[in-house]
């Protein structure tokens, strides 16, 4: 994608939201890029996206984030909306245990979509509604760690964990990035990534173009 | 907007067609304007076009066939595992009992049943939320969650896809609309006082050619003592739920000639697509190009930024613009695209264009062709 550069942000990073219809997801969104939250939400259609800029280790990064229709398994538009991602939320509804069984599935996307270097967050949204609980978190606990995840439990209506989790997931790409652009300035000439979208894809192509060469 | 109040005082013989006379022709083409449901029927294939000569005891009669036809399909499909308490049907146990494994008892249908209701619920509880006055009554959501199920049960193949319900709600609201409308035009004491000067029974007149022709076809359409009796009621507040049935069955399968919106909820190519896209991409490519040939800056702009048509289009075809204005607007608007598939009348086109500037604007020009027909494909056969 050819993005314009503009000189507003050092990295442009996109991020995805997946898991179940009716978790949350275009709530979470909106609390981490407007900070609101709307209890009447209707069901997304399609693709929606949302940015919002700010700092990670004193570079500006911009987050670019997708939402779509959390039914959409048959989806349209699978490989655009995995294209290019660097991080994905994948949200459960602690209140609601099929949406928790249905991350495997959700992390078999991923595989079979996404970038394998993509970050993923897993998070049990809703954790206002303890009462109601159905998913205990030592149970999510227990499978992020079995599958390599980072995990919080957020609440989008009481703004609780959202802004934690992103920066996470930023801070996390951002390590990534800046571990294989150091890698790839060795390797390829020390034009200046400032101001550059990178995404991981592309580095990734470039250090298997490396490993490839020096063998 | 709502649709023109009926006229209960007569115009005095200010008009040079004199009321008494029904104009055939156009006037007998638009004879259901106001009353859009019913309008809309016609439009969509189920009620026989007003301009075939049908009298309003065809349309009668076609309506009862419909409404009979959506019974079966509730009987048939709709499961109460539950044994008869008369004892009439004696289930075989072995089978039908709740922890049965065999998918064809009537428990495992059951149970498809209440996953399916689910998914349905999902969205049915956020339509409108802004409307909760009538869309999120447990009435119409009864009505709507049933006439998904059972057009899910029915096209299994396609199933429910998330949209679905936000076509499903104008078709109900119209029928909603118009029988409050002819509630409160039956209930007014004074509706007919102006033609006929007495406070007795309104619908007691000497004749019935008496009355402006809109009034008498609307009495005519209600009367519950015309052909099929209750069940030929055209406007019915009891049979709303068959009726948006056969609206939504129609549109999803693009009767009358008209796009299958169903088509746009399926990731596979359409029969006879030369492309091997999925519709919803290949019409959303047609939408692209005709863009490119209306505002070929705004569409270069686009691609440079890579940005695929179908991250906004998918949104538009799937819900048919429900999302991009409201209810009100999408009335005259929206459903216009797939459902009035007839020319537009010049006075409701100088209505949208003043009601929302987008259509007299260059950028609105380029949806303008869908006013007639949404067919991408036949503005643009080659992409069919």
């Amino acid at each position: 994608m050819a993005y314009k550069v503009d000189h507003e942000y050092d990295y442009l990073f996109k991020i995805v939201l997946i898991g179940d219809s009716g978790v949350g997801k275009s709530n979470i969104l909106s609390r981490f890029t407007r900070n609101e939250f709307c209890l009447e939400s209707k069901s997304t259609i399609g693709v929606e996206f949302a940015t919002r800029t700010l700092q990670v280790e004193g570079k500006t990064v911009k987050a670019q984030i997708w939402d779509t229709a959390g039914q959409e398994r048959y989806r349209a538009i699978t490989s655009a909306y995995y294209r290019g991602a660097v991080g994905a939320l994948l949200v459960y509804d602690i209140t609601k245990r099929q949406t928790f069984d249905n991350v495997l599935r959700w992390l078999r996307e991923l595989r079979d979509h996404a970038d394998s270097n993509i970050v993923i967050m897993m998070a049990g949204n809703k954790s206002d509604l303890n009462h109601l609980r159905a998913v205990p978190g030592e149970d999510a606990q227990l499978l992020a760690e079995k599958e390599g995840l980072s995990f919080l439990e957020t609440s989008a209506l009481e703004a609780f964990n959202v802004e934690n989790a992103f920066q996470t997931i930023l801070l996390d790409i951002y390590h990534i990035i800046s571990k294989k652009a150091l890698a790839a300035q060795e390797a390829v000439s020390t034009t200046g990534l400032h101001g550059t979208t990178i995404n991981v894809a592309n580095l990734s192509g470039d250090m298997n173009k490396r490993n490839c060469c020096s063998n | 907007m709502a649709p023109a109040p009926i006229e209960s005082t007569l115009p005095e013989s200010s008009s040079a067609s004199s009321p008494y006379v029904p104009e055939r022709s156009e006037a007998e083409n638009r004879r259901f304007k106001d009353l859009r449901s019913v309008q809309w029927r016609i439009n969509l294939g189920i009620l026989p076009s007003s301009s075939s000569s049908s009298s309003i005891d065809d349309l009668r009669r076609v309506t009862a066939d419909s409404r009979r036809r959506y019974a079966g399909l509730r009987r048939r499909l709709l499961v109460d595992p539950h044994p008869k308490k008369d004892g009439s049907s004696s289930p075989d146990l072995s089978i039908d009992n709740p922890l049965s494994q065999n998918p064809d008892s009537t428990w495992g249908r059951f149970f498809r049943n209440a996953e399916l209701e689910k998914m349905v619920d999902q969205d049915l509880s956020r339509l409108y939320p802004e409307h909760g006055s009538y869309f999120q009554t447990p009435g119409c959501q009864g009505m709507l969650r049933r006439i998904l199920l059972l057009w899910c049960l029915r096209h299994p193949r396609c199933g429910y896809r998330q949209g679905m319900h936000e076509l499903l709600a104008p078709l109900l609201y119209v029928l909603h609309f118009d029988v409050e409308h002819l509630s409160q035009f039956k209930n007014s004491p004074d509706s007919m006082e102006n033609e006929n000067g007495s406070h007795g029974n309104a619908f007691k007149l000497k004749s019935l050619d008496e009355l402006d022709p809109e009034i008498q076809t609307i009495v005519m359409l209600s009367d519950a003592y015309g052909a099929e009796g209750e069940l030929g009621i055209i406007l019915s507040e009891k049979f709303m739920e068959h009726d948006a049935y056969c609206m939504f069955d129609a549109l999803m399968s693009g009767a009358h000639g008209s796009v299958s919106m169903a088509e746009f909820f399926s990731p596979s190519p359409a029969v006879g697509s030369h492309t091997s896209l999925p519709p919803v991409i290949e019409a959303s490519a047609a939408l692209y190009y005709l863009l490119s040939l209306v505002d070929s800056s705004l569409h270069s702009h686009l691609v440079e930024l890579g940005v695929e048509p179908q991250y906004f289009a998918l949104r538009w075809l799937r819900v048919l613009f429900g999302r991009e204005f409201s209810l009100a607007d999408l009335l005259i608007i929206g459903m216009k695209f797939c459902i009035d598939n007839s020319k537009l009348d010049k006075g409701s086109e100088d209505d949208a264009a003043s009601s929302f500037g987008i259509l007299s604007s260059p950028r609105g020009a380029f949806i303008q062709p869908w006013q007639f027909n949404v067919t991408l494909f036949e503005i643009f056969p080659s992409c069919h």
